[in-house]
Order: C-alpha cells, then structure tokens, then sequence
C-alpha cells in the first residue's frame, strides 16, 4: 500500500471543497434513503451525469456520500411507518417497528444509527486494507483469471438471487445481449447495429442506467396513486434525542451482533454479485435463530443486525470494482459510470496510475461512515416532518426532468434520452416481473471483459479451452462458478427433504 | 375500473408472455449472428442458445404471481405519452421546452392541479436545470428560452 499517496488523499478528503461535497452527500442520501420509493441506485443515476463536470475531489467524495449513507436512510422510514425506504432495509422494518409501538421510536432510530455507523466504518476499513492489496495481486492476473473472475461474477449473482433462477439467468443474458450491439472487440465487426450510425459505438452506459434505475422509478411513481401511509408517522416530540444514545450496558450487548452481522456482509460485499439481501437476510436468520419468537417484536438485535449487515456491504462491494475493475452489485455499476466518465479505468491499475482519486474514494468512504453518525442522530428528529413536507408530484417531476437532462447531457443529443426511456420502460418491466436488475447491469459491465479474455486465452492456448482449467486460480474459480450455479438445485433438494422431517 | 388493470395477465401468464418474447428474441439472434465472421459470432450464438434454454426453463417453471395489480392501464398509457412529447420536444424545439412539458405533466399525473403555479414551478425549474448545466456544469442546453436567458 502506497501510504504516503493515503495520507495525501485523507488530508486532501477533509479539506474545505471534497468535506462540504461529503456532508452533502451525506445528508443528501440520509434525505432521499428516507423517503419511500427513492434509494441510493436512483440518486446516483440522476448524479453521476451531473458530476462528469465537476472536478473528482468534489464528484467522488458527493457520490461516496450518498451511497453510505441512503442505505442506513432507508432505515428511518422502516422504523417509523414500517414503509422500507431501500430494499436493504425489509427486515429492521419488523423489529424497528415493533419498537416504535412500544413507544421506543427514539430507542430504534439510536440502534440503526449506531449499527450502521459502527458497520460501515468497520468496511470501510476493509476496503482501505484490501483494495489496494487485491489490486497489487491483480496486476498478476492474466486473462484466463479475468474470464473466470467475470464468469464468477455472474454465476453469484444468478445462483445467489433471491428470486426465480429462470429470471436471474434470463436478464443476465439479456444484459450480454444488449453489451453485445456495437463493434466486436476482438475483430471491430459491427454486430446488432442494422446499418444504424448510433449503434456502432454500441450504447451508451450512463444513460442506460439511468433508464433502468431512474426513469423505471418515474414510470412505478406515475402509473398508481401515491398512498397516504406517511399520516401515520409519529410526531418530532415523541422522538427523544437523549432516547437515540445507546447505554453501555446496550452498546455491549449490540456488539458481537453487530461484529457478527458486518462479517457477513464483508464476506458477501466483497463477492462480486452476490447481493446485499443475502447478507442482510443471513445475518437476521442467525439473530432468529438465537432468539426465536423475541424476533419481530422489538428485539434490539433485529434491527442491529440487519442495519449492521446492510452497511457494511457498501463500502465492502467496492472492493471488486476499484481492485479488478468488477462491479459488486449495482450500486457499484453506477460508480464505474462515474469512473469511466471522469477519464477513469478501474481496474488493478487504478491505484499506480491515479493514486490521489483511488486513494481520496477509500478515505471518503471512511470518512462518510463516520459523518453518518452525528448527520443521522440530526436528521432522525426531522425526517418525519420531512418526508410529510416533500410533495409527491413535484418530486416525480424534479427525478423526471434530471433523468432526461442529464441523459441528454452526456452526448449532448437526444439519442441519450431515447436509450433511458427505452431502459426505464425496460426496468420497469423487470421491477413488475420481478425480473432482477443487478445480473444484467453486471453483464452488460462484464460483457466486454468476458469476450476479450476468453478471446486473447485463446490466442495464448492456440485455441484450447482447457487453458481455463489448467491454470490454478482460474479452476478454482470455475469450481466456484459451478457451485453457484448448481447451488439453487442443491438449496431445493436439501429443503425437500428437511421438510417431512 | 376492473378493465383498466392488468390482471388477467398477471402471475404464470406475464412470465410465460416474457418467455415467449425472449424466445422470438433468442431466435432472431441466432439468425442474425449466423451470417457474422466467426470471431464475431461465437459469443452471440452462445448467448442466443441460452436465451432458448432460458425462455423454455421459464415457460415450464415460471416464478411468483407478478405484481401488476395496482398498474393502471390508462395512467401507464399517459406517462409513456407525456415521456414521448418530452423526448419529441426536446429535439424537435429545445430542451426548455422538453423539460417544462415533461415537469408539468409528470407533476399533473401525479396529482397535482394543473393550474398557473405549477406552469410557474415548472418554468423556474426549466431555469434552474438550464443555468446548472450551463452555468455550472459547462454543458449548455439548447432551446429558444434558454438562447434568450442564458447566453
């Protein structure tokens, strides 16, 4: 690890411009985590064309912040109106929840801020450690590790979903399918373009994303009536500032929770694809587990681990992309948007050719966890009056009107603007379908990766496939890709044949 | 209203429809990547192939009943209008225009009375996004409210 290039970058990430650019993001994603139907994927689609201007101390450090902190967000509405804010936080609704019909709404909002700030500092340190480090032995890598790593990825986040295996896998070829429109990058041959100029360069990443992340949101908000549930927030005054500050006696008790929960989801955040639900859900099995029926009913650890588990996948499912140049989840798609925009390749070679931004990301990330704290504890007293204050419609007008100018922005021609609505249509349909997003958004980022290593193993074997499996780490990580994919057969039968029992 | 939603094609159906789809796809692919230069082609024949696995391992298992309960046809129908004036606008007038038309529909479809303040909000949006890109962003928006104001 260059350490002189870290100390650079962390002094440089708490100077004036990038610190301001990191309370607004943090405030800014703790705002949008909150409000119901917004989250972090969709914040950072309408940012990332607005930040390809701006200079990367102040671009990055805003996106680091919304990113950390529009997942622990989430967690505020969950709490007080049992509405998850993100899909990260489904399960702190039961027990948060709970808590707040118990009168302990103050208590709740305290244990999600202190779990997720404790979590998240926790991988962020993870990915200042093992970023640069993977990125050091990445730079061994040759393409027949780059196949199988890219292959590995997809195969996660197919077997590893959530959903149906049939939907994973098909919008995972879906995403291949659409990577595949432009010239081919091993011969330069134009594939699906039908004679059409705008299709040889393929299509533009950016406002893909923000079709299938922004404008799918837009199409979900505008095609049924908003529902009323924020009358039923609890007031300012029954939310306690001193209530948010743990006990010691708490604080001990939460702790092997939270060491457990952000394990989990440093393992999970760091496997590129496998999602932040499976860290979340695995880690409130073991709290259920433990604690049986107290589960549900305002148990502490229900809302610790989950908000633990959640936090520290962020800051963790970096690690694939600014080591291997391999978005985690995505979130982390999104960043890599912002990346290539800036002028940036990630990728091993990230930390030796543009040490100050790899380095000044890791120190925001660090940084954001530990702003989440004081920002969260502030805004957790003002976050029902906030979300009462925000007028549906003009908000789905604002998202609307940065989606289409920013997808515009980026090529400046209207042909950005055709590609998101195309892709939000797409989105929501998948939403509907409840087809996943994240294996095609990885496919489509993987897809060039996959096709120029297999091709240039070829060219290295003399054409023979077995190259793949005779190179140690590569077969390890086909070994893998074979258990993933077979895991949700072996899942099924092991399941079959617990349930007679 | 029971006419207006998308029940009857929701659950089994839709993703069985999806399959259908992906399927008229995977064949479309094959046929299309057939003609390229192998080096071209290898992966496209692939990815066709699978999405014929795919499409049919979707029509034998299909997932959960799909959520569509709450899509209203004739709002769907609306937004995609209003979304497609936008788009039309914004190449054909300027994106001042695009982006007053699409804020104000988005906002009137959403609830909000389409009076004279919304027209006014929509406008002083318009403003703000053409003075951020412009100004401060350094990618200027074209549009003859912008031309007029901004330059």
């Amino acid at each position: 690890m260059d350490y002189a290039a870290l100390l650079q970058a962390g002094l440089h990430a708490v100077s004036l411009w990038p610190l301001l650019s990191l309370l607004a993001g943090v405030t800014l994603g703790l705002v949008v985590g909150s409000i119901p139907g917004l989250n972090d994927t969709i914040t950072l689609a309408v940012l990332v064309p607005i930040t390809f201007a701006m200079p990367s101390d102040v671009a990055f450090p805003l996106l680091v912040g919304v990113y950390c902190a529009a997942c622990f967000g989430g967690a505020f509405p969950a709490i007080l109106l049992k509405i998850p804010g993100t899909a990260s936080s489904v399960l702190t609704a039961l027990d948060g929840h709970a808590m707040v019909r118990q009168g302990n709404a103050g208590r709740a909002l305290g244990i999600a801020t202190y779990s997720s700030t404790f979590a998240g500092v926790l991988s962020a340190l993870v990915l200042l450690f093992f970023a640069p480090l993977l990125a050091q032995y990445a730079l061994k890598f040759g393409p027949a590790e780059y196949f199988s790593l890219s292959v590995l990825g997809l195969s996660t986040v197919i077997g590893m979903g959530a959903g149906n295996v049939m939907k994973s896998a098909l919008s995972c070829l879906l995403g291949l399918l659409v990577a595949m429109i432009g010239m081919s990058p091993e011969s330069g041959f134009p594939r699906f373009t039908f004679g059409s100029f705008w299709l040889f360069e393929g299509l533009p990443l950016t406002p893909i994303l923000i079709g299938l992340f922004g404008l799918s949101v837009v199409f979900e908000m505008l095609v049924r009536k908003p529902d009323a549930s924020e009358s039923n927030l609890p007031g300012r005054e029954t939310i306690r500032f001193t209530d948010m500050l743990l006990p010691a006696p708490l604080v001990r008790r939460l702790l092997p929770t939270w060491l457990s929960a952000a394990t989990l989801g440093n393992l999970v955040g760091i496997l590129p694809g496998a999602g932040m639900l499976v860290a979340i859900y695995m880690s409130y099995e073991r709290v259920r587990r433990r604690f049986g029926d107290r589960c549900g009913k305002g148990l502490p650890e229900g809302i610790a681990a989950p908000e633990a588990a959640n936090n520290s996948v962020v800051s963790s499912s970096m690690v694939p992309l600014l080591s291997l140049g391999i978005p985690g989840n995505s979130t982390s798609a999104l960043f890599l948007g912002a990346l290539l925009i800036q002028g940036l390749r990630p990728g091993p070679g990230l930390f030796n050719d543009s040490p100050d931004v790899a380095y000044l990301i890791v120190a925001c990330f660090v940084i954001a966890n530990l702003m989440m704290f004081p920002v969260g504890l502030l805004l957790a007293r003002i976050v029902p009056n906030l979300i009462r204050a925000i007028p549906q419609p003009l908000l789905t007008a604002v998202i609307a009107g940065l989606c289409f100018t920013g997808a515009f922005a980026i090529g400046n021609s209207v042909f950005g603007i055709m590609v998101a609505l195309a892709f939000g249509l797409i989105g929501f349909g998948f939403n509907r379908m409840q087809v996943p997003l994240s294996p095609f958004i990885l496919a489509l980022v993987l897809a060039p990766v996959i096709e120029r290593a297999f091709f240039q193993s070829m060219s290295l074997s003399g054409g023979t496939v077995s190259y793949f499996f005779t190179q140690p780490l590569s077969a390890a990580m086909l070994l893998f890709t074979a258990g993933f994919l077979l895991w949700p057969l072996g899942k099924r039968y092991v399941l079959r044949h617990r349930e007679p029992a | 209203m029971n006419l207006e939603r998308l029940s009857p094609l929701s659950g089994h159906w839709l993703d069985r429809v999806l399959s259908l789809i992906c399927l008229v796809l995977a064949v479309g692919v094959l046929t299309v990547a057939d003609t390229y230069p192998d080096s071209a082609a290898a992966v496209p024949l692939i990815v066709g192939w699978l999405l014929v696995v795919c499409a049919i391992g979707l029509w034998l298992f299909p997932g959960k009943p799909s959520n569509t309960q709450d899509v209203v046809v004739t709002r769907l129908m609306r937004a995609a209008a209003i979304l497609v004036l936008a788009l039309w606008l914004f190449g054909a007038v300027g994106a001042d225009a695009g982006v007053w038309t699409l804020f104000f529909g988005c906002a009137w479809l959403m609830g909000h009375v389409p009076n004279w303040r919304l027209a006014v909000v929509a406008l002083l949006f318009t403003g703000v996004l053409g003075g951020m890109f412009g100004g401060l962003l350094g990618v200027p928006l074209q549009g003859p409210l912008f031309d007029l104001f901004l330059d």
